[in-house]
């Protein structure tokens, strides 16, 4: 197993510098300056030119790269051209609303994009079955931008005052400011703790900040939704096929003549085999989740990866566009091969003798 | 009815009609089946694919899945009508009392699951043995099915199995919970020839050992010739022959026995031509007015019947323990 493990982890190591070289050279393919960018247009020849001086703008392409390379390699994501800060300060308070965001909506997706799968699966042709594959088809063709915008008027303008009705926008209401968990419990402040706090519901969860925690779920009930829709909507499809295939089975025939109950036969014996294809969309959905965090973020108003991303690409921030997509990337990378190993524990065949 | 009496019937099949309501219209794949197995006794069903053979074996289990339905017919087990039973009686019955193998052994074994605790299953389901317990007797059970090393065979996917190991298992587990009859569909036809009489001979350890009835599904009458006991010959969804196995060969009666007899290609027999039976098996759906095997039957010709075509023939006694659905034997048939 940790044999299987180092080889998957080192057959990802070209696809981290293919990516690198990649978004390297499309941040630099972006029209514009980034010195007007980031200065405002009026600023001048001379100040320009020592700003490229200063963030080595003026080197020749590949000796940037070079110097890039490096860098990461050190841990230095460089230092945002518009903020002003290092790129890692910037990841470190903004990363985990996007983790969170996402590890919502993916929760949301699985598990409720599972069970209506194995139901329309088992019903295949009913009334249910006719239904789910109906919204799943709408879902799936919904853009992420105009769901968002609806459950905002449907749930913050058309239900206020109601109890039903859901906060817009942002990550808290207004006023309220978390207590980080090291301060409460005396730790000090660094990269990892400051890392850790910014994930706000795990963050009130351990302080037990009740006030904070309910503000925070709240918050992300609607942006989880209007992310999770799509991914929600494969995954019941590809769920649904699955199982579909595997109950023409021949084991699922022995499962039935030995006696077993039709609940087992579905969940236990045909599942786990209908799962397979399955875990692999999950994996893949993420990155659609990360693709959709983007749009997400930006209606509804939270400073995550997506937000930060797509502000860094309209102001020509190249550092933080460069460090941002590397990170997500990697994350893509980390999460198909925690698929993988899900897989060999799933699936017999695929397990290294 | 004109089956022969079979003293101590473990199962009775009488007047079985399985249909399949599919948009073509209705399939009738088993249409008026009657059998009768006898406590200890090896019966073979045979016949060509698409006969219905697997389709009766699967009603008695009660396993029809849509658009399939059991429409007319009693199946009696020990005198008790399984198609009267709840599906949870019903469950009690298969795997425990009724168990049944299949003709792709691998497949028929979950991929994702040991072998041994498919085996051990059995017990968790029907002895509500915890599953500690379970795995040790499905170790027991691989040995008695004369697998080595059945500890290790145990832990092993079915993808770590050969075909014919593979079928040791699912026998392993259809007699798991020690089954009065075991149904055995095509238990041999995807398997190497010399692993084929490995499996045959079990089986008839497993009679003699441990007296449980058997049927023998196959399109194989070597097979048949092998292990049967008695043998019925089914053809388009209806038994058109039935015979001791010995009386079956030496004197066939029906012109589709005959054929099938005649298309056997013998080891060591150098013929230019096998015999073979001309046209094809009839579309269920739309099956012929009379005499289903009339439209292929050479014999029908020769003595010049026109009945064949007109009135669907009855089962008639020849013999003791033989009949046969064939005007050709009918007294003042034309």
């Amino acid at each position: 197993m940790a044999r299987f493990l180092l080889r998957r982890f080192i057959s990802s190591i070209p696809v981290i510098i293919g990516i690198l070289a990649l978004v390297f050279a499309l941040a630099r393919m972006i029209p514009g300056d980034p010195c007007r960018a980031a200065l405002g247009e009026r600023a001048t020849d001379e100040i320009c030119d020592a700003y490229n001086e200063r963030y080595g703008l003026n080197e020749p392409i590949l000796v940037q790269f070079g110097i890039y390379i490096k860098d990461v390699a050190t841990g230095d994501l460089g230092e945002s051209f518009r903020f002003g800060v290092p790129v890692t300060q910037l990841l470190i308070e903004r990363l985990p609303t996007t983790i969170e965001l996402a590890g919502a909506a993916l929760m949301i997706a699985v598990i409720v994009g599972v069970p209506l799968g194995i139901i329309s699966g088992y019903r295949h042709n009913s009334k249910t079955d006719v239904a789910t594959m109906i919204g799943a088809n709408i879902g799936v063709a919904m853009p992420v931008f105009w769901l968002g915008l609806m459950l905002q008027y449907i749930f913050a303008v058309f239900l206020r005052d109601t109890p039903l009705a859901l906060p817009p926008s942002g990550k808290l209401d207004a006023g309220l400011i978390p207590v980080p968990f090291y301060e409460a419990w005396g730790l000090p402040m660094n990269g990892l703790t400051e890392f850790l706090s910014e994930f706000t519901i795990m963050n009130a969860l351990v302080t037990f900040q009740s006030e904070i925690l309910s503000s925070a779920v709240l918050h992300l009930i609607l942006p989880a939704v209007a992310l999770a829709t799509i991914p929600m909507a494969i995954i019941a499809r590809m769920t649904r096929s699955s199982l579909l295939d595997v109950l023409g089975l021949d084991y699922v025939r022995t499962a039935r003549a030995k006696g077993l109950r039709e609940r087992s036969v579905i969940l236990k014996h045909a599942l786990r085999n209908a799962m397979l294809p399955v875990v692999t969309i999950i994996g893949l959905s993420f990155g659609l989740l990360l693709g959709g965090a983007i749009l997400t973020e930006t209606i509804f108003n939270l400073a995550g990866v997506g937000k930060t991303l797509f502000d860094a690409i309209t102001s020509r921030d190249y550092t933080v566009v460069q460090g941002f997509t590397l990170v997500v990337a990697i994350s893509f990378v980390i999460v198909n091969l925690v698929v993988d190993l899900l897989y060999t524990y799933l699936d017999p065949r695929v397990r290294v003798s | 009815m004109t089956t022969t009496a079979i003293n101590d019937p473990v199962l009775e099949i009488r007047g079985l009609e399985t249909h399949f309501f599919t948009r073509d219209g209705v399939v009738k794949a088993v249409d008026g089946v009657n059998l009768t197995v006898g406590k200890g006794e090896i019966l073979g069903l045979v016949g060509e694919s698409g006969c219905g053979k697997s389709v009766t074996s699967m009603s008695v289990l009660r396993l029809i899945q849509n658009p399939g339905e059991i429409v007319e017919g009693t199946i009696l087990f020990h005198g008790e009508d399984l198609l009267g039973l709840s599906e949870k009686e019903m469950r009690s019955i298969r795997g425990d009392r009724i168990s049944m193998i299949f003709q792709q052994p691998v497949g028929s074994l979950n991929p994702v699951f040991t072998a041994g605790s498919q085996i051990a299953e059995v017990y968790e389901i029907h002895e509500s043995l915890k599953k500690k317990a379970g795995n040790a007797k499905a170790v027991e059970m691989l040995e008695k099915v004369g697998i080595p090393d059945p500890e290790r065979r145990a832990k092993a996917y079915p993808h770590e199995l050969s075909g014919g190991m593979a079928q040791r298992v699912m026998i392993a587990m259809a007699l798991a919970a020690g089954p009065e009859l075991l149904i055995a569909d095509e238990p041999t036809t995807a398997l190497d020839v010399t692993i084929q009489a490995q499996i045959i001979d079990l089986m008839r350890e497993i009679r003699n050992d441990l007296g449980t009835s058997i049927i023998v599904i196959t399109h194989d009458l070597g097979i048949v010739a092998e292990i049967a006991d008695r043998v019925s010959v089914m053809y388009a969804g209806e038994i058109v022959e039935e015979a001791v196995t010995e009386t079956l060969f030496a004197h066939p009666k029906h012109p589709y026995t005959r054929g099938l007899i005649g298309s056997i290609p013998l080891a060591g027999d150098r013929r230019e031509w096998l015999e073979v039976i001309p046209g094809r098996v009839p579309n269920l759906i739309d099956l012929p007015g009379g005499c289903r095997f009339a439209p292929r039957c050479k014999a029908r010709e020769e003595a010049g019947l026109k009945i064949c075509t007109e009135q669907r023939p009855e089962l008639i006694n020849i013999d003791d323990a033989h009949t046969v659905r064939c005007f050709l034997y009918q007294e003042g048939a034309k």
